[in-house]
Formats: C-alpha cells, sequence, structure tokens
C-alpha cells in the first residue's frame, strides 16, 4: 500500500492559515504593547486625548498589517487579541479601552474589506477609528442611561454656551471643528500606517527570494 | 431552581424596563439584585466601583438641576422633581443594564461562545490569545529597546519625525517578518525569547538596524554584512 503525501494544495492552504495567525498574533502583541506600555504610562500622567493617540496607533498598524497580508477577518482577530492584552494593564478601569479597540478593529475590517490597498480606505479606517473613541463615552452613556441622558448634554452645552457668552451655534461649532481636527489625526496616522506597510511589504518581496535560493 | 429564579428576574425586569413603569421596574431590580446576592454575588463586583456611582450620582444631580421645571422653594429650589426622577430611571438603568450584560456574558462565553468559534474554523485564536499573552513583556521590552536604539542615534530635537519613522519602521519589520511558523505549528515571532534577541532578524535575513529612510538600495542584509 502506498502512503500518500500531502497534496500540495491542501499543504500550502494549512501553511497559509498558519501565517494568517502568526501575523494576527504578531500585530496583536505588538498594538497590545503599544496600549499597555505608552497607554497606560500617558494614562497615568493625566494627559489629555490619549484615546486619540491610541486610536491613530491602533489603525495605522492594522492598515500596515492590511497592506501586508490583505486577508478578510485578519483586523479584527488582530484587535480581539490586542483587547485582551489590554486587560493586562497596570491601569485598572480597561472596559471602556477594550470596546474601543474591538471597535477600530471592526471599522478597520469593515472599511479594509472593500479595498485593502487604496490610500483612502486607509484615511478612512484611521478617521473612523478617532471618530468612534471621541463619541465612545457619549454612546455608551446613551446605552447606560438612555435616550434622556442626551437631552442632558444638550441642556448643559446651552447653560455652557450662555455662560460663555456665546451662541449655541458657536459652541457646536468648536466642538464639530475640534472632532474634525482629530479625525484628521486619526486619518493621517493611518495613511501613515498605508506607506509604512507598503514600504514593509516592498522590503519582504525582496528578502523573500534571496531566502528561498539561500 | 436557582436557574429558574434567574430567568423568571431577568424577564421581569426587562419587562419592566421596556415598559418604562417606576411602579413594576423598582421592585423588579430589587428582586434582580437579591437574586445576584444569593447565587450570583461575582455579578456585584461590576457595580462596585465608585467611579460608576460618582457618575451616576452627577447624572441624577444634573437632570435635576437641567431638566424640568426647578423648584422655587424650600429644599428642592434649583431642582426640578421631573428632572431628578428622570435621572434615577436612568441609573436604575444603567445598574439593570450593567448586572444583566456581566451575567449574560459569563454565562455564554463558557460554552455557547467557544463550540460557535470553534464551528467557524477560530479556534486558533484562543491558542494565539496564549501565545500573545506569553509574547507581551518581550514585546515592551522591544518596543522600548527600539525607539531608544534610534532616538539614540538622532539625538536632536529636528530628527524626531526620522526616529519615528525608523523605530516604527523597524516594529513593523520585525512584526512581519517574524511572524513565521515554526515546527510546532505556532509563531516564532511572539516567542518571548526570540523576539527578545537578533536571532530572529538574523534568520529572515533583516538586518535589525535598517533604516526607512536609508531606502532599499543601501538597506544592508544581514547575511550579507
Amino acid at each position: 500500500m502506498v502512503e500518500r503525501a500531502a497534496s500540495p494544495p491542501r499543504a500550502l492552504a494549512a501553511g497559509a492559515s498558519s501565517r494568517y495567525w502568526s501575523l494576527v498574533a504578531s500585530f496583536g502583541t505588538l498594538w497590545g504593547a503599544f496600549e499597555v506600555t505608552l497607554g497606560s504610562f500617558l494614562h497615568a500622567l493625566r494627559i489629555p486625548l490619549v484615546g486619540v493617540l491610541l486610536a491613530s496607533i491602533g489603525a495605522s498598524l492594522l492598515v500596515a498589517q492590511r497592506q501586508i497580508c490583505p486577508r478578510f477577518g485578519i483586523s479584527l482577530a488582530t484587535a480581539v487579541i490586542a483587547a485582551l492584552l489590554k486587560g493586562f494593564s497596570p491601569a485598572g478601569a480597561i472596559v471602556g479601552p477594550m470596546v474601543a479597540i474591538l471597535m477600530s478593529g471592526l471599522l478597520a475590517e469593515l472599511v479594509l474589506t472593500i479595498r485593502p490597498h487604496t490610500w483612502f480606505t486607509a484615511w478612512l479606517s484611521g478617521l473612523l477609528a478617532v471618530a468612534w473613541s471621541i463619541f465612545q463615552p457619549l454612546l455608551t452613556h446613551t446605552i447606560l442611561y438612555g435616550v434622556q441622558v442626551l437631552s442632558l448634554y444638550q441642556q448643559i452645552l446651552i447653560r455652557l454656551s450662555r455662560s460663555l457668552g456665546i451662541s449655541t451655534t458657536a459652541g457646536l461649532t468648536s466642538i464639530g471643528l475640534f472632532v474634525g481636527v482629530c479625525c484628521l489625526v486619526g486619518g493621517l496616522a493611518s495613511s501613515y500606517g498605508w506607506w509604512m506597510g507598503q514600504r514593509v511589504k516592498e522590503r519582504l518581496a525582496v528578502v523573500a527570494p534571496q531566502e528561498d535560493g539561500s | 431552581m436557582s436557574r429558574a429564579v434567574t430567568w423568571i428576574a431577568i424577564l421581569s425586569l426587562l419587562g419592566a424596563m421596556l415598559l418604562e413603569s417606576w411602579v413594576l421596574a423598582a421592585p423588579g431590580l430589587v428582586f434582580w439584585l437579591a437574586v445576584l446576592y444569593r447565587w450570583h454575588r461575582p455579578i456585584l463586583r461590576r457595580i462596585y466601583r465608585p467611579r460608576l456611582w460618582l457618575v451616576s450620582g452627577l447624572i441624577a444631580l444634573a437632570s435635576g438641576m437641567f431638566l424640568g421645571e426647578p423648584g422655587t422653594q424650600g429644599l428642592w429650589m434649583g431642582l426640578s422633581t421631573s428632572g431628578l426622577v428622570a435621572g434615577l430611571w436612568m441609573v436604575m438603568r444603567c445598574i439593570a443594564l450593567l448586572t444583566l450584560a456581566s451575567y449574560l456574558s459569563s454565562t455564554l462565553a463558557r460554552g455557547p461562545l467557544v463550540a460557535w468559534l470553534s464551528r467557524r474554523g477560530l479556534s486558533g485564536l484562543a491558542e494565539h490569545v496564549q501565545v500573545a499573552v506569553e509574547a507581551l513583556p518581550a514585546m515592551q521590552d522591544r518596543l522600548v529597546e527600539t525607539w531608544s536604539r534610534h532616538r539614540v542615534a538622532h539625538k536632536r530635537f529636528r530628527d524626531l519625525p526620522r526616529v519615528i519613522d525608523n523605530a516604527y519602521y523597524a516594529l513593523l519589520l520585525q512584526a512581519t517578518a517574524g511572524a513565521r511558523p515554526s515546527q510546532a505549528g505556532l509563531v516564532v515571532a511572539v516567542d518571548g525569547e526570540s523576539l527578545a534577541d537578533s536571532r530572529l532578524a538574523v534568520a529572515v535575513n533583516i538586518d535589525p538596524d535598517e533604516s526607512v529612510s536609508g531606502g532599499q538600495t543601501s538597506a544592508r542584509l544581514a547575511g550579507k554584512s
């Protein structure tokens, strides 16, 4: 009886799957390390807008990873690992950041699945990740405390505008501008990730044939 | 017995919350909390957080101040009864949702979720989460070490963008090039020992000091240098 070797397509598929999970674990750990090290440090210093910075870094990593391995589900799986690693953060109060990481992964997955290699989708995924990090507290409060909390915040905004001597429209415009600038930062960071991912991909394309030849 | 009572408590609480009735929701919440205290005490830890109560208290107070018509005399001056009631309702809803979500996630995460993940070929996720957890300390060291190496190479402040470029490029390159399946079918890159030294970079013929600004023409290959 002749022993049959594993068929090449099956072996290739197993190798591809292993490579997929390796990249998921590797990038998930890198993102988790950023969150735990840089995130905890900046949170401890009470620096404002740390969430925006971390969301930008996360989106940038996801976009770079997608340039190297444009496979379905990789961004979400990476975010799952990074979120779980965030659970080891010494800073405590981790549920919010974990949800933010998962949502960044989900949004990047949705956007990058359409066109993984284009600059526009890369930019959009960073923008959405940062927008989520800004609006997450508001959404969490709406889910937990109900829609009424929105009218409460609206009333607070109106009173605040009055006490500052500016119109409500001007108050809303300044908030909109602030959110816009933050989202722009996220878009720039993920564009940077796109550019870096392309460089790494090109670099590895040079290395791989030399390795095969050796 | 405990399971049946728990589900009765959940359904009655959900029903009362959906009907938005104070009269039903308040006893429903008390019953639910009593069930948790009797049979599922760890779930209650979810609401033993000072920050949660501080935020909830502020929301209730702010509702009294900003929603509805404020009272004009005595203790209620500046506070609206309808606003306070709305605030308390929001706090009740928050406590109910937090404990319900915590209970459901703790029961679902055990069996059904794992089985569901396995059916969709995601069993590898659990395995690689384990690998990632073990590799996290090494990756943190790598992060700091990579940054320090590139920072030392360019000390001037105006070189900061170049430092960021090179450090980020090196990290991405290492994360990607190192992510190769080993004999055991796991991940070499996130094996703590391999990441912490330069063997990995040599193994994939990449110089750990290579910089993105140098471009590919000037990039030294470790195998050739």
